[in-house]
């Protein structure tokens, strides 16, 4: 998704004077790209925050840990970033409260959907990719649109590098325009090294990708996180 | 032929050594233009080529039917489906029938293109001021792409074969890419109409130079030639972005370079794209690029590049053509694509 978003508060100079308009919306940039497989899912994020050609961070994580096996992953607007996951991780401990036990992924997935659609007509400006375990224990991946248009899938890249990295996913994941080539499920460590290589590759023509990569390999064991360096320019 | 060749200050490069070669070896073809043809055919069925200069022996490339070979950076092994029913072009593509009333429809369909919501083309700030998306530009109001890379002496570049207006596909065999001389190939992505139009006026402009020079173009010749013309047309562009990609018919060195439609030239060690999935195509080729590849590692490359870019973009595909440059062949290959 790129657009073109003006600094939130501005002038525009309109016949004999100035008029002042606000614009809610920022486009804070990042990446994510997540891979799933039969007992494991890679979720990735880069760790900068950009704003046009400033940089405001260099260290900024943008994966959200909701339970011990579902985790979120957000680029776009950082502020409703924020509200967003706050939002979600308070409605998570409701439920918890309510129920008594963890909120599966799949309604976490179906929580996304209706908190998104629910401003429909004002939307959290986020590309979101959860990722997580399905009934029965497979890895799984979710994207959406801002207003909660939901995506099941395995594999997925989205945000600012979306549009560079899903057609090498489609290809070396989704094995794509490959003939005589056995649909074998990718192993965690092929997914890991394709993972480094998709954000390399973004890195090096994105402005809003780079600085570093955050992983987090989720298993039945738990989470394990990785930070690789990116390039810092 | 009876060749009057220009006095040699006439030449703008005059310092270059190869300028004062006379071509005695190697005289440049003095046929019609337009039936130069010298590529291969993949079959054993006779060539339809004329032999290249200064190399008369010009082998018929009898290529296999798959070349496979693994592409960094997995291990996944890369196979191209190519086309065996595929016809060797006529030499010059001549103008597609356009449906009726295409002028009238065009100049309608560019004032009011708000059918498509803000969020198509990601803008939510305000809603249908501004029509930013590509394919609401005229650059992609026919869809279309072309890629080139180089190798080791080797150059290849490709081009999909969709002729649509917006989303309607029109025609699935419009070739993007000419060739302008032995080596020399042309990518003109873009609005058709333009495409067509430079070509012809770049073929013009090249004919005139052979003849007053009695040599081949450079490549960084011709680079500033087409760069040229389009900035004619600083105010009022062509809204095509080329491609050039060529071997210089001198030393043999790979050249590539783009542009972008006012003639801002760029050049490229590695590989240049264009066209309406241009994003897709960075993401690609910046993944499955490695310097001093094979013919044919190339050839896997920029065919996997192409269709797995032009596969996430609605207006591009429907079928490509890959032009693989070599010393002494030229291999052209259609590639077998989903048409969706």
């Amino acid at each position: 998704m790129s657009l073109k978003i003006h600094h939130p508060v501005g002038d525009v100079a309109s016949g004999d004077g100035k008029q002042a308009y606000f614009s809610p919306y920022m486009d804070n940039g990042g990446s994510t790209v997540a891979i799933a497989g039969e007992d494991y899912v890679i979720i990735a994020t880069d760790t900068r925050l950009s704003a046009g050609f400033q940089i405001l961070s260099r260290e900024q994580p943008k994966l959200f840990r909701l339970t011990k096996s579902t985790v979120l992953g957000c680029s776009g607007c950082w502020c409703d970033i924020l509200t967003l996951t706050r939002l979600i991780e308070a409605r998570i401990k409701m439920y918890n409260h309510e129920h008594r036990k963890q909120m599966s992924t799949g309604a976490i997935a179906q929580l996304l959907t209706t908190m998104l659609y629910q401003r429909r007509f004002f939307p959290y400006y986020v590309s979101n990719v959860l990722v997580g375990f399905d009934e029965e224990g497979k890895g799984i991946t979710y994207s959406y649109d801002p207003v909660g248009h939901c995506s099941k899938s395995t594999f997925v890249a989205s945000g600012s590098s979306g549009a560079l990295l899903q057609p090498l996913l489609d290809n070396q994941v989704g094995l794509k325009n490959l003939e005589g080539v056995q649909p074998v499920p990718v192993s965690k460590e092929k997914a890991l090294t394709l993972i480094k290589d998709t954000f390399v590759s973004a890195a090096e023509r994105d402005i809003y990708t780079g600085d570093g990569i955050l992983v987090n390999i989720i298993s039945k064991d738990g989470i394990v996180e990785q930070t690789i360096p990116l390039r810092h320019d | 032929m009876h060749m009057i060749p220009l006095p040699l200050s006439s030449m703008k490069e005059q310092s270059g050594p190869e300028m004062s070669r006379p071509l005695q070896s190697s005289p440049i073809d003095t046929r019609p233009v337009y039936m130069i043809d010298t590529r291969c055919e993949l079959s054993s069925s006779t060539p339809s080529s004329a032999p290249l200069p200064p190399n008369s022996s010009f082998p018929s490339s009898t290529s296999p039917d798959k070349i496979s070979s693994p592409l960094p950076p997995s291990s996944v092994p890369c196979t191209t489906t190519m086309d065996q029913n595929y016809q060797q072009p006529q030499a010059l593509h001549i103008r597609l029938p356009l449906p009726e009333g295409y002028l009238s429809s065009r100049s309608a369909s560019v004032q009011g293109d708000r059918q498509y919501s803000s969020y198509s083309n990601g803008n939510i700030e305000d809603t249908g001021r501004h029509i930013e998306s590509f394919i609401m530009s005229i650059l992609g109001y026919n869809g279309g792409a072309v890629v080139a890379m180089t190798g080791k002496d080797c150059v290849a570049i490709a081009s999909d074969l969709r002729f649509g207006v917006r989303l309607q596909t029109i025609s699935t065999n419009f070739e993007k890419v000419f060739q302008m001389g032995p080596h020399l190939f042309l990518g003109l992505p873009g609005l058709a109409t333009d495409t067509q139009t430079v070509h012809q006026r770049l073929r013009f402009r090249l004919n005139l130079y052979e003849l007053r020079e009695n040599r081949r173009i450079l490549p960084k010749t011709f680079a500033a030639m087409v760069s040229n013309l389009l900035y004619e047309r600083r105010f009022g562009p062509y809204f095509i972005e080329p491609v050039i990609a060529g071997l210089d018919p001198e030393s043999y060195q790979p050249y590539i370079c783009n542009m972008d439609l006012i003639g801002c030239v760029n050049v490229s060690k590695d590989f240049v794209v264009c066209g309406t999935c241009e994003e897709q195509l960075y993401g690609m080729c910046e993944t499955l690029w490695k310097p001093d590849m094979k013919p044919d590692e190339v050839f896997e490359a920029i065919s996997q590049a192409l269709v797995n870019a032009f596969d996430r973009d609605a207006v591009s595909g429907w079928g490509a053509v890959v032009h693989v440059i070599e010393k002494d062949k030229i291999t052209t290959r259609r590639i077998k694509t989903r048409m969706d």
